[in-house]
């Protein structure tokens, strides 16, 4: 985020919304599309359905968990919890909203018994993914787009070479002992950035993972 | 109007640019359902266009190992079985499908431009905010088309084509520059910035309020680049001949996006362009002493006889429209109209 901050108040357009029919009828099909497939031959579906959002998830997933792993763990998790539980039968909203809100509540949750108090069981990480987009209220939709923005402003807040450490290790998934080789620095050194940040981040995330 | 919020606001929360009105303003616009399946539907084509990691490894791989994870695969193959029985409407249906398919591509190669192309334009006197599909915001001026690719803009291209007057906000891209096209020869490329660009009759402009932009233009047949900085005001004449000047408040060029209109010691005859332009009403003036009449200030019209009102009360002179046709004269010469004219009758 190196754009200068765009005070939004400079621009005071009135914005009449152009309702695109034509276009979301295309993407209303895409949706229904997947369904019939789903329906006629659900293991073609789910992998039409896997194709295009795995990509898009796993992206939307690291910028919670900062680790492409962690991130790819998570999606594929879902994907199979949709695919065991047969939930293409039951989601009554559209897949990409149960999709995406899945994969936003088991990254939280997954930052939750890193970074939490320590009192969350690490027991079934998607148990808080609705069916219904009616069950879910605006306000956590929000709080997990304002935790996505925390997160990335307080990485971007440390400083350069911690901030070079903490994404070869975590970002990355390098070893401890490598980065101090990329680097050339001490392992000990290495240990300390990473201290150091995960400190920062736990401080930035604790009014979040209550 | 009440509490539209649209992708370009959206898209400014993902990237963590929005103010606690605005969030309030979209917690707001969250309580209807179908806009919570809107939000998620802005959330992923913004995670398509602005990716904070693509995995290397094919989806394809992933999805076998997912699948093989803890699916035996045999169970599969016996539910596939089971279906059987309705393959061969399947395959009719799919038959259907294919042709439907290829008359479609047939159809789709007739009428190209039409649906390769999504046009937008404002009649005189209206001005419209659209939100393009990369989030970009453009603000059309009266009498003014805007046309953009259907498929692919934001993820292709990025190019837009424009005849009349318009003003971009254009979101940034990483490595995709946005185009304006006009048929002046004049193309304007960003990368994420705010300016206006005029481009109908025999005149082109480009005001920069913020960013950087870079023109290409023909003059003397050549192919001309020129980068603005903010505050430059760059003109293209009729003979092709172009200049750039500095000027202090760029954003008094746009004003007519809020039905403002700005004028500096402007003459009335350079206002009868404006109107020309923006109403469709052509200006007769009754002598040339009048037409070098000038006027300064900013007023909000709406329409064009508030305008024009606002203008024959503050220099004192009288207005009539007949056919499409202002005609301005001196307060003594005509003393039977009244100083509010006559009301158009296009109003």
């Amino acid at each position: 985020m190196k754009e200068p901050k765009q005070s939004s108040g400079s621009n005071p357009l009135r914005i009449a919304v152009d309702k695109d029919a034509d276009e979301q009828a295309l993407l209303m099909d895409n949706e229904t599309f997947i369904r019939i497939i789903l329906k006629d031959d659900p293991e073609k579906g789910f992998a039409v359905l896997f194709k295009k959002y795995y990509g898009p998830l796993c992206s939307h997933a690291t910028r919670f968990v900062y680790s492409k792993e962690i991130a790819q763990d998570i999606v594929s998790e879902v994907f199979l919890n949709f695919w065991n539980k047969q939930l293409y039968l039951s989601v009554m909203s559209t897949f990409r909203a149960y999709l995406y809100t899945a994969v936003r509540n088991s990254a939280y949750n997954h930052l939750r018994q890193e970074f939490g108090e320590r009192q969350q069981e690490s027991g079934d990480r998607l148990a808080a993914a609705p069916e219904l987009v009616e069950d879910v209220d605006p306000q956590s939709i929000l709080l997990l787009s304002e935790l996505m923005t925390k997160i990335e402003r307080a990485i971007e807040s440390f400083p350069p070479q911690c901030q070079k450490v903490f994404l070869l290790s975590r970002y990355e998934g390098r070893k401890n002992r490598e980065i101090a080789d990329e680097l050339q620095i001490r392992l000990k050194t290495v240990e300390a950035h990473m201290m150091k940040a995960l400190s920062i981040l736990k401080k930035t995330l604790s009014d979040y993972l209550k | 109007m009440e509490n539209s919020v649209d992708k370009h606001i959206l898209f400014e929360s993902f990237s963590g640019r929005s103010t606690p009105l605005r969030k309030q303003q979209i917690e707001d616009w969250l309580r209807d359902p179908e806009n919570i399946e809107r939000y998620y539907e802005w959330l992923d084509e913004w995670e398509r266009t602005n990716p904070q990691f693509v995995p290397e490894t094919e989806t394809a791989t992933v999805l076998s190992r997912v699948m093989g994870h803890e699916e035996p695969v045999g169970q599969l193959t016996t539910d596939r079985r089971k279906g059987r029985g309705i393959s061969r409407l399947l395959r009719s249906r799919l038959i259907a499908a294919a042709i439907a398919t290829v008359a479609l591509i047939t159809a789709t190669y007739a009428l190209k431009n039409i649906l390769l192309y999504r046009s937008m334009s404002t009649a005189y006197g209206e001005t419209r905010s659209v939100v393009l599909p990369d989030g970009s915001l453009v603000s059309m001026n009266a009498n003014t088309t805007v046309r953009y690719s259907r498929f692919g803009f934001g993820k292709t291209n990025r190019d837009v084509f424009l005849s009349g007057e318009a003003d971009f906000t254009v979101t940034h891209s990483g490595s995709r520059p946005f185009t304006v096209n006009t048929d002046k020869d004049l193309k304007v490329l960003v990368l994420g910035t705010r300016f206006t660009v005029y481009a109908r009759g025999e005149k082109a402009t480009v005001v920069l309020r913020e960013g950087k932009v870079q023109l290409q233009y023909q003059e003397e047949k050549k192919e001309q680049r020129l980068e603005l900085q903010p505050g430059d005001l760059f003109t293209a004449n009729k003979d092709r001949s172009t200049n750039v000047r500095h000027i202090a408040n760029p954003e008094n060029l746009s004003a007519w996006k809020d039905h403002e209109f700005l004028f500096d010691a402007t003459s009335l005859s350079e206002l009868a362009g404006m109107i020309k332009d923006n109403f469709g009403l052509s200006v007769h003036f009754d002598s040339q002493a009048l037409s070098n009449r000038s006027i300064s200030g900013s007023f909000h019209a709406d329409t064009a006889t508030e305008l024009l009102d606002v203008i024959a009360q503050l220099l004192n002179i009288h207005y009539t429209i007949r056919e499409g046709t202002v005609y301005f004269t001196e307060a003594l010469d005509e003393p039977r109209l009244g100083t509010s004219g006559a009301k158009a009758p296009n109003e």
